[in-house]
C-alpha cells in the first residue's frame, strides 16, 4: 500500500515537472518565433496582423537593415563618423575574438604553470587569488575602472580592451586547473627524457592534451563577449559593436528606425552568428566543463 | 660529484622558475593593475574630492557622509535598496527552487530531458540586449492585444505601465535566469555515485525523499557556491533596466546595480569620488554578510553521512 502511494506520487511529481517544463520551454520560444516572423512584415502588415503569417512576406527589412542601422560616432581624431552595421560585425568581432583568446589563453596558461610548478609557494598564491576573489563582493569600482584605462591610455582602443581583459581569475582558470591536474605526469617524464625543453613540454605535451576544453571555453567566452553591450558602451565609444548598435538602435529616436518590424530585425542579425554557433556546437558547449569531482 | 649534482639541480630549478615566471608575470602583473590596482584607487577615490580648477583633493569622510545621506533621505536610493532585496529574494526562491527541480528533472534522465537540458541552457546564449527586445515588444505589442481578445479589457503595455513594469522585470529576469544554475546543478548531480541511489531505492524512498535526503545534500557545495556568489548580485543585479529603459527607467523600478551603473555611464572626473564611496559603503555591507550567510549554510546545511 505504502509503496503504491510512493510510486503515485513520484509519478505525480514527474507529470507535474513536465508540464511546467513544457510550458516553461514553449515560453521561451514564442517571442523568439513572434520577432523572427516580424521580421518578414512590413510596418502596415505589423499594425493590421499582431500574430499572424507576414502578408505580403517581405525581406525588405533585412535589406534596409543595413542602410537603416548606423550610428554616428566620434573617432579618436575627434572627427565624427558614421559606422554602419556591416563594421559593427567587425567591431564585434575584434572585441569579442580578441578579449575572448585573451582571458582563455591566460587562465589556461596561468593554470597550467600553477599546476605544472605547484612546487613554487606563488602556485597556492595564485589559487587562492582566484577562489576568493570569486567569494570576495567588490561592488562599485567601474569608476575606478574608467578612471585607471584613461590614465593608462586603454580607453577607447581595442589593445586595451583587450589587455583589461587578460585576466586569470573566474571560474574557467579552476576548470583548466582540473583538467591539468587530471594529465598523467608520465607524459611530461617521456619528453623530458627526450631532451625536450619546458616551452616544448608546455607548447608540444600539454596544450594539445587540453586542446577540448580550451576550444569550449573560447567559445563560451566568445559567445558571453559577443552578447555583451555594456562594456563597449563605456570602453570603446567610438567602435560601437553590433551589440551595442542594437541597444542604441532599441532607443534610437530616428523615426525611419521607429518600425517595429526594423528594429527586430536588427536583433534577428545579431541572434544568427551565435545561433548557428550553438546550434553546431551545444553538445561541446554544455559538455565536459568540470571544476573537479570524479563519480565513485 | 655530490656538488656537482646539487649544482645541476639548483641550475633546474632555477630555469624552471624562470620559465615558471615567464608565464605568470604578465598575468600577475595585469592583476596587480587592474584588480588591486583598480580597487586601491576606487578607495583613493572614496576619500578625495575632484574639482576642474584644482584637481584632486583630500575629503576625508564626506563622501561616506553623502552617501548615508542620501541613503536615508532619496527616494531612488530607498527604492533601489527595497528593489535589490526584492530581487534577490525572489530569484532566490523561485529561481534556485525551480532550477533545482528542473536540474532534477533533467539528471533522472526523465523524457525529452535532454532537449529541456539545451532548451533552458538558450537564454544564456542568446544576447540579453537581444531578448530584452523581443520580450519588450511582445509585451508591449502583443499581450495587450491577447489580453484584449481575452477578457474583452483594454490593457497598456506591461513594462510601460508602473504598476505591472516590476513584477514583468522580476518575471524576465527568472524567466530567462535558469541556464548556467541547470547546468551547475546536473553536472553536480550526475557525481553522485549510483550505489547510493540505488540502495535508497531498495529501502524504499520515494523520488522526493531521495530529492531531499541524497540529491541535495550531495549538491549543496553548488548550492553554497550560487548562494553566495548570489549576495554580490544584491548589490549588483541591474534586473536588465539598462536593457529595458536604458537611463530612462522608472525610478519606482530602480535597483543599486542599475544605479550605480547608470549613474557612471552619465559621470564626469568630479561624481567618481561619490560613486567610488557608494561602491566602497556597499561592498563593506557586502563581504561581512557574504561570509556570515557562507559559514551559516557550510554549519547548518545538510550532511553527506
Amino acid at each position: 500500500m505504502a509503496s503504491k502511494l510512493k510510486k503515485g506520487e513520484g509519478r505525480c511529481l514527474k507529470i507535474a515537472l513536465s508540464v511546467v517544463l513544457a510550458v516553461y520551454a514553449f515560453s521561451l520560444f514564442i517571442p523568439i518565433l513572434w520577432g523572427v516572423l516580424t521580421s518578414f512584415k512590413s510596418q502596415e502588415d505589423f499594425r493590421l496582423n499582431l500574430f499572424g503569417l507576414p502578408n505580403p512576406f517581405t525581406l525588405e527589412n533585412y535589406l534596409r537593415a543595413f542602410e537603416l542601422l548606423y550610428r554616428d560616432v566620434e573617432n579618436a581624431g575627434g572627427v565624427v563618423v558614421r559606422v554602419y552595421f556591416p563594421l559593427m560585425f567587425l567591431y564585434s568581432f575584434l572585441y569579442a575574438g580578441g578579449c575572448a583568446l585573451m582571458s582563455t589563453t591566460t587562465a589556461c596558461v596561468v593554470a597550467y604553470a600553477t599546476v605544472k610548478f605547484e612546487k613554487f609557494k606563488l602556485s597556492k598564491v595564485i589559487y587562492t587569488i582566484v577562489v576568493v576573489t570569486m567569494i570576495l563582493p567588490v561592488i562599485g569600482n567601474l569608476p575606478s575602472e574608467i578612471h585607471m584605462s584613461r590614465l593608462l591610455g586603454f580607453y577607447n582602443t581595442f589593445p586595451g580592451i583587450w589587455i583589461m581583459k587578460m585576466t586569470f581569475l573566474g571560474m574557467y582558470f579552476l576548470v583548466f586547473h582540473a583538467t591539468f591536474r587530471g594529465v598523467a605526469k608520465d607524459y611530461y617524464e617521456a619528453a623530458y627524457l627526450d631532451g625536450a625543453s619546458e616551452w616544448m613540454v608546455m607548447v608540444k605535451i600539454a596544450f594539445p592534451l587540453v586542446t577540448y576544453t580550451y576550444l569550449t571555453v573560447l567559445l563560451l567566452n566568445f559567445i558571453t563577449f559577443w552578447n555583451d553591450y555594456q562594456v563597449p558602451l563605456i570602453y570603446l565609444p567610438s567602435y560601437p559593436t553590433a551589440a551595442y548598435g542594437v541597444f542604441l538602435f532599441s532607443r534610437s529616436n530616428d523615426t525611419r528606425l521607429s518600425s517595429v518590424p526594423a528594429r527586430i530585425t536588427g536583433c534577428i542579425y545579431m541572434l544568427l552568428p551565435v545561433l548557428i554557433l550553438f546550434i553546431a556546437f551545444h553538445k561541446h558547449l554544455m559538455g565536459n566543463l568540470s571544476m573537479g569531482g570524479i563519480k565513485e | 660529484m655530490q656538488k656537482a649534482n646539487k649544482k645541476r639541480r639548483f641550475g633546474k630549478e632555477q630555469r624552471e622558475f624562470v620559465f615558471y615566471l615567464c608565464l605568470v608575470a604578465l598575468p600577475l602583473a595585469q592583476f596587480c593593475i587592474f584588480y588591486i590596482g583598480v580597487n586601491f584607487n576606487s578607495i583613493l577615490l572614496t576619500f578625495r574630492n575632484y574639482s576642474f580648477d584644482e584637481g584632486y583633493s583630500f575629503a576625508g569622510f564626506d563622501n561616506i557622509v553623502r552617501v548615508f545621506r542620501s541613503l536615508t533621505s532619496e527616494a531612488v536610493l530607498k527604492y533601489s535598496v527595497r528593489n535589490s532585496l526584492i530581487t534577490y529574494a525572489v530569484t532566490l526562491l523561485a529561481g534556485t527552487t525551480l532550477a533545482l527541480f528542473f536540474s532534477y528533472f533533467i539528471y533522472k534522465k526523465m523524457p525529452l530531458a535532454n532537449v529541456y537540458r539545451v532548451v533552458l541552457f538558450l537564454p544564456s546564449v542568446i544576447s540579453s540586449i537581444v531578448m530584452v527586445i523581443l520580450f519588450k515588444y511582445f509585451c508591449e505589442n502583443a499581450i495587450p492585444e491577447i489580453w484584449e481578445a481575452l477578457t474583452g479589457e483594454q490593457i497598456g503595455g506591461l513594462l510601460s505601465s508602473t504598476k505591472t513594469s516590476f513584477p514583468t522585470l522580476l518575471f524576465y529576469l527568472v524567466w530567462t535566469g535558469f541556464g548556467t544554475q541547470v547546468i551547475m546543478y546536473t553536472g553536480a548531480m550526475n557525481n553522485i555515485s549510483d550505489s547510493v541511489v540505488e540502495s535508497a531505492r531498495l529501502d524504499g524512498a520515494s523520488q522526493l525523499r531521495e530529492f531531499i535526503s541524497i540529491t541535495l545534500p550531495m549538491i549543496w557545495p553548488t548550492f553554497v557556491t550560487f548562494i553566495v556568489v548570489g549576495i554580490a548580485g544584491i548589490f549588483t543585479n541591474q534586473l536588465n533596466l539598462y536593457s529595458f529603459y536604458g537611463t530612462g527607467a522608472d525610478l519606482a523600478d530602480y535597483t543599486i546595480g542599475y544605479y550605480l551603473y547608470r549613474e557612471t555611464t552619465r559621470a564626469t572626473l568630479p561624481e567618481y569620488p561619490y560613486l567610488s564611496a557608494m561602491g566602497f559603503v556597499f561592498t563593506l555591507f557586502a563581504v561581512p554578510l557574504t561570509f556570515l550567510v557562507k559559514s551559516a549554510l557550510e554549519k547548518f546545511g545538510p550532511g553527506t553521512d
